[in-house]
């Protein structure tokens, strides 16, 4: 363990006391798994191409230091939503700021320690199924450890049976300013057979934030239960976030993914769908644009336990100035997921000679009857489309504008609603990389 | 093959073609490695001082490195303390000097492995440098080559005749300490090929080497070096067969090639070690580090490979494109069946301007076996308008063996492209029935669809070593259906 | 209006065209034609601006303005248009915006004001109107999926919206069948007009038939070896192109009638 992690091993205090013992017990063990592996580093193959640098130059610290905190009240404006919204949770530093009340009946909204004490339904089997370090398959662990030996802040949204929960709003933030420091929070979502949500995740921290924020979503869906999951990531150049999103599937469930990141100093998204019933679905899209001195590295894992599932993965990225794209992709077949269909799709366009961009889409296979296919390329505009465009009167930057414009706009018109469709693509024109 | 016998449990029997153990006498060195058996190989060969020190230079650097575990594979621990690391066949005092004073048995057994050495070597037009065990033990056509400037002989006789241009290319493609396997390899190297094609000479024949493993335990650790002056080209054969035998044997051989301006090197390998039987047991360990090196500008390396041996196969022919304008290709295909496992694929790393490569990967699996592609290609700061175009092809025949697919794409140039297509397929059940239906086996509609599916890279192969593949091929895969 | 001198041009190191000589007026239909190889749509790409098209030697002057210096998007602006023989597919990338940008980007230049988004509706209407095409295409990615005849349809519409001063057909016949063509020709013959040039490019004769030129100009190994009116069309397509390989034009006239007989 380099000294880093021993540093935040040493300083890691598992949040006991609160909550019930298998809860403690489940903190204490993570603890000690963090203990003995700590965070990952460039030689763990998920980390091949992504190193801690920024947590490293700020020192991150676990602990807040009680002169730093700025109070809920006087904190900056969080994220301004991309959408309006009915349901809205703002999370400051982890914990939840504010939400709205006016819930459609069978949907439960809770924060995390008031869901412990109301023994919510199937949290604990969640909360305990979120697989441990030993398994290699696993890329975040480290991360997850300390996550889950800090369990105390978060949400919890359960939608019952046939409910449509509608859309949640998860708005997140960090607040400290002078000090460096690593956020933990939990969400958990229980979607019961037939159930239906929308969750909208929006990361947003100002300049110089030297925060990094450390969350783990986990999902179960049952029967025939739909997600529709979109998340828009925007941090600053010094500030951190290390994602996990876990998700398990019954039987028909279907998830549909939207990522949208413009990056950050380190930005770092694990993202798992297990199928582990039969003729489940997921559909994973993101698109990631990149300028500056900004990173993001996407790692998105599709496990096919069951037959007849299906999974696709469409990314695009756009990496221009000193900007650094990873993208991991793969899909694992399963003995016995016989009838399994997956597709992976990536394509990359490349502005500047500073940036740089890493692919891996794998696959993995160990049934038959199996169509599997991936794509990969990083490269150009078209320059046929470029010579078009310009033949028609358009000068060579609009024409590459547009051009790369309807590159990324290829995953935000994958959302069915045109209205958060048409918002998204606003927010990626803004940040657009140019051509140097 | 009788319609009365192509019952399953036949097929599945079939026996190893190449598996038979030459009795002869060897000279071996007792089991182990240190820095004692380091020397005795070197004083053995009468090896320079240089040599000796490069050994242990390199025996030094292995002793601190780890055997790599990031494959996709299951690998019992090897003891490196069990092998023997020197095995040569005994005949008198001197190692044959012609094939007429090559032990007769041994020439029987190239026969039987239908190594063309003899006067089929000449109808066929190959030059052959039969490297046995550990020790080369023939080189036919040295004289025509000779008249084309052309060097074509055993490693061991290159050291003794052209020092000067070992010294100046040995290492300089794959370092000692590159990785694990060629550390191992760069202490203990016994015998191999050495090839040099001097500036303006187009190679007047194809050039071919046959390994083969013979003795019990010993493990074969060849070094092949090919240079390619300006303007030169060669085109390389390279066969491997062993024994049946029930312990696994090792294999950790080095291919260093090297490309000056406009050189063009073509290599090819039909790989056919002894995989284990139908239970996994026995068979050969390849641990292989084969890499390219286009130096000068409009050079080009080809790689082709067929895979369908070895217990496990750890692999990746590769090229460093340097050169502006120079061409790197890799064209391959994997056969695993009953528990062998391949974990192989390319590297080719863009430097140069305007540098191309294209990568042809299928791989098939069938019985209880692993077959993974691992590939990389990265794509340099300086390397402008670099192209590569990779196709990854598996194909599954069964449900119990696994295809997977593992590329590696680095991009730090806006100009470069690199497009990557990969599917995974079995054999459709249409397809078998069409053919079912106009007469055609089970088994010869299979492999006539693997023939199929492989044709890409079968078409960069040599003629002859075309149809060796291609039968190989048919006699690897029987069994797997059922 | 267009005035093109001793015209070289190479392509990927090969010289294509070898001495171009071409001279129009406004409201002219030119068509060009030739065998395969010839360099009949390298002129058009040369005109257009197109990368990879070295011109090694000659001139290009167009209303008085030397064309070959201006980049590809000044030569539109200028109003030279290009109906590609392939029209380029751009998922993402709806037609009316395209279009619209198009449209504004050539306004701009030439000091005229904008359109916004309600007044270029009415205009694309209109043109729909006039070119008797659905309104459907206006909803769709540029040229993405479309059939062979809907993409040359769609280089038609544009062509109507941006009206341009040169407009160059590449093999707009080509891959269509005869009603697609019909469809497309009568598209080109409302967009007749006395201060609009058109080159139309072609292999065969038929659309010649329906788009009726002022000249018709046989171009062959890079250089326009006859010139006449539409019943030089005529007198091709009875004989083909092979007589360019056995003597040239000089033949043309004198064994047309013994010639036509064999195959």
């Amino acid at each position: 363990m380099n000294d880093f992690s021993a540093q935040l091993a040493t300083e890691l205090q598992p949040a006991s006391g609160t909550g019930p013992d298998w809860l403690n017990a489940l903190r204490q063990a993570a603890a000690e798994q963090f203990r003995s592996h700590g965070l990952p580093t460039r030689k763990d193959e998920a980390w091949k191409y992504t190193g801690l640098g920024v947590l490293t130059q700020n020192e991150i610290r676990l602990s807040v230091p009680a002169d730093t905190i700025i109070a809920p009240a006087a904190s900056p404006a969080v994220a301004r939503p991309v959408v309006a919204v009915e349901q809205q949770v703002t999370l400051l530093n982890g914990r939840i700021l504010n939400r709205s009340e006016n819930l459609p009946s069978g949907v439960a909204l809770l924060a995390l320690d008031e869901a412990l004490d109301t023994e919510v339904d199937g949290l604990q089997a969640l909360l305990e199924s979120l697989p441990s370090a030993k398994k290699k398959t696993l890329s975040s662990t480290g991360f997850s450890a300390l996550n889950t030996a800090t369990l105390e802040n978060g949400v919890v949204i359960r939608v019952a049976s046939g409910v449509d929960g509608g859309r949640v709003l998860l708005s997140w933030s960090t607040s400290v300013e002078k000090a460096a420091c690593l956020f933990n929070s939990r969400v958990c979502l229980i979607l019961e057979p037939g159930a239906k949500l929308e969750l909208l995740e929006q990361f947003e921290t100002p300049r110089d934030n030297k925060n990094t924020s450390n969350i783990v979503v986990q999902a179960a869906l049952g029967e025939g239960a739909a997600l529709r999951h979109v998340r828009l990531q925007q941090e600053s150049e010094t500030t951190g976030l290390i994602t996990r999103t876990e998700v398990s599937q019954q039987a028909g469930s279907d998830y549909r993914y939207y990522g949208f990141d413009f990056g950050g100093g380190l930005v770092r998204h694990d993202l798992h769908c297990m199928l582990l019933g039969s003729a489940a679905k997921a559909s994973l899209n993101g698109a990631y644009l990149l300028d500056g001195n900004r990173h993001v590295d996407n790692h998105a894992r599709v496990d096919h336990m069951a037959p007849d599932g299906f999974s696709e993965q469409y990314f695009r990225g756009v990496a221009g100035g000193s900007g650094k794209a990873v993208f991991n992709t793969a899909v694992y077949v399963h003995p016995g997921a016989d009838g399994t269909e997956a597709k992976q799709s990536n394509a990359n366009i490349l502005l500047s000679k500073r940036a740089e961009i890493d692919t891996k889409p794998e696959l993995e296979i160990y049934a038959d009857e199996v169509v599997a296919s991936h794509g990969a390329t990083v490269g150009q505009l078209d320059e046929q489309a470029v010579f078009y465009l310009r033949s028609r009167g358009l000068n060579q930057e609009q024409a590459r504008q547009i051009l790369t414009t309807a590159f990324c706009r290829s995953v935000s018109d994958r959302l069915a609603d045109p209205q958060l469709a048409e918002a998204i693509s606003e927010r990626m024109m803004d940040v657009m990389p140019q051509l140097d | 093959m009788s319609n009365e016998t192509s019952t399953t449990d036949n097929l599945v029997k079939q026996k190893y073609q190449h598996g038979f153990v030459t009795d002869i006498e060897s000279e071996t060195l007792p089991p182990g490695l240190s820095e004692q058996v380091v020397r005795a190989i070197s004083a053995r060969k009468n090896e320079p001082e240089w040599l000796l020190e490069w050994r242990l230079k390199a025996y030094a650097q292995w002793l601190e490195m780890e055997q790599p575990d990031w494959a996709h594979l299951n690998i019992e621990a090897i003891d490196f303390q069990a092998i023997s690391y020197y095995s040569a066949p005994k005949a008198d005092k001197d190692r044959p000097q012609s094939l007429d004073e090559v032990d007769p048995k041994l020439l029987e057994t190239y026969d039987k492995l239908g190594v063309p050495l003899h006067e089929r070597a000449r109808l066929a037009g190959v030059a052959v440098d039969a490297v046995f065990d550990s020790v080369s033990v023939g080189t036919t056509f040295k004289k025509e080559l000779g008249k084309a400037g052309v060097i074509f002989c055993s490693f061991s006789e290159a050291v003794q005749d052209h020092p000067e241009l070992v010294k100046k290319y040995l290492g300089t493609v794959v370092p000692q300490r590159d990785n694990f396997f060629a550390a191992l390899n760069s202490a203990v190297f016994t015998d191999g090929s050495f090839v040099f094609i001097p500036k303006g000479v187009r190679c007047p024949m194809e050039l071919s080497t046959y390994f083969r493993i013979n003795a019990a335990e010993t493990g074969q650790f060849e070094r092949t070096l090919i240079v390619a002056e300006e303007g030169a080209y060669v085109s390389y054969l390279e066969g491997c067969t062993a024994p049946m035998r029930d312990e696994n044997q090792l294999h950790a051989a080095v291919v260093e090639l090297v490309t000056l301006e406009d050189a063009s090197i073509k290599y090819s390998t039909v790989q056919n070690w002894y995989p284990g039987d139908e239970n996994g047991v026995g068979g050969i360990y390849n641990f292989v580090t084969k890499r390219g090196d286009c130096r000068g500008a409009r050079s080009r390396i080809s790689w082709t490979q067929v895979e369908t041996g070895s217990a496990i196969t750890w692999k990746y022919p590769s090229c460093i494109l340097r050169g502006d304008d120079s061409i790197g290709e890799f064209y391959s295909v994997a056969l695993t069946n009953n528990f062998q496992q391949a974990d192989t694929g390319t590297k080719m790393i863009h430097i140069g301007k305007n540098t191309r490569s294209k990568i042809i990967s299928k791989g098939i699996s069938a019985g209880h076996a692993q077959n993974a592609y691992r590939g990389l290609v990265r794509m340099t700061p300086r390397a402008d308008n670099a192209r590569n175009y990779t196709q990854c092809d598996s194909m599954l025949i069964g449900k119990k063996c696994g295809a997977h697919t593992f590329p590696y794409i680095e991009v730090r140039n806006p100009s470069a492209k690199v497009e990557h297509e990969a599917t995974t397929s079995r054999i459709g059940e249409d397809q078998l029935f069409y053919c079912l239906q106009r007469g055609i086996s089970e088994e010869d509609a299979v492999s006539m669809i693997v023939d199929g599916f492989c044709k890409q890279v079968f078409k960069e192969l040599p003629m002859e070593f075309a149809v060796e593949a291609k039968a190989l091929l048919e006699v690897s895969l029987e069994g797997a259906v059922g | 209006m267009l005035k093109i001198t001793n015209l070289h041009a190479n392509v990927a190191g090969k010289e294509i065209l070898k001495g171009l000589n071409l001279e129009m007026q406004g409201g002219e239909i030119h068509a060009i034609m030739g065998p395969n190889g010839a360099g009949k749509s390298t002129l058009g790409n040369v005109l257009a601006g197109r990368e990879g098209y070295e011109v090694t030697q000659g001139e290009v002057i167009f209303n008085g303005k030397n064309l070959l210096e201006l980049e590809p998007e000044e030569r539109a602006c200028e109003g030279v248009f290009l109906a590609f023989q392939y029209p380029v597919e751009i998922p993402g990338v709806n037609n009316t915006y395209f279009l619209r940008a198009a449209l504004n980007a050539q306004r701009k230049y030439r000091g005229e004001e904008e359109l916004d988004s309600v007044g270029f509706l009415r205009l694309v209407r209109e043109k729909l109107k006039v070119l008797h095409i659905g309104d459907e295409l206006l909803h769709r990615a540029v040229n993405e999926g479309f059939s062979g005849g809907e993409k040359k349809r769609n280089e038609i519409f544009q062509m109507a919206v941006l009206e341009p001063m040169l407009a160059i057909l590449d093999e707009t016949d080509s891959g269509l069948d005869i009603d697609a063509l019909k469809t497309v020709a009568e598209g080109v013959n409302r967009l007749r007009s006395p201060d609009r040039a058109m080159i139309v490019i072609t292999h065969y004769q038929r659309l010649l038939d329906f788009i009726v030129p002022d000249k018709v100009h046989v171009l062959a190994d890079g250089r326009l070896v006859a010139t006449g009116g539409a019943e030089l069309a005529l007198k091709l397509e009875e004989q083909g192109y092979a007589w360019l390989e056995d003597g040239g034009i000089g033949t043309l006239d004198e064994t047309g009638a013994t010639q036509a007989g064999t195959p």
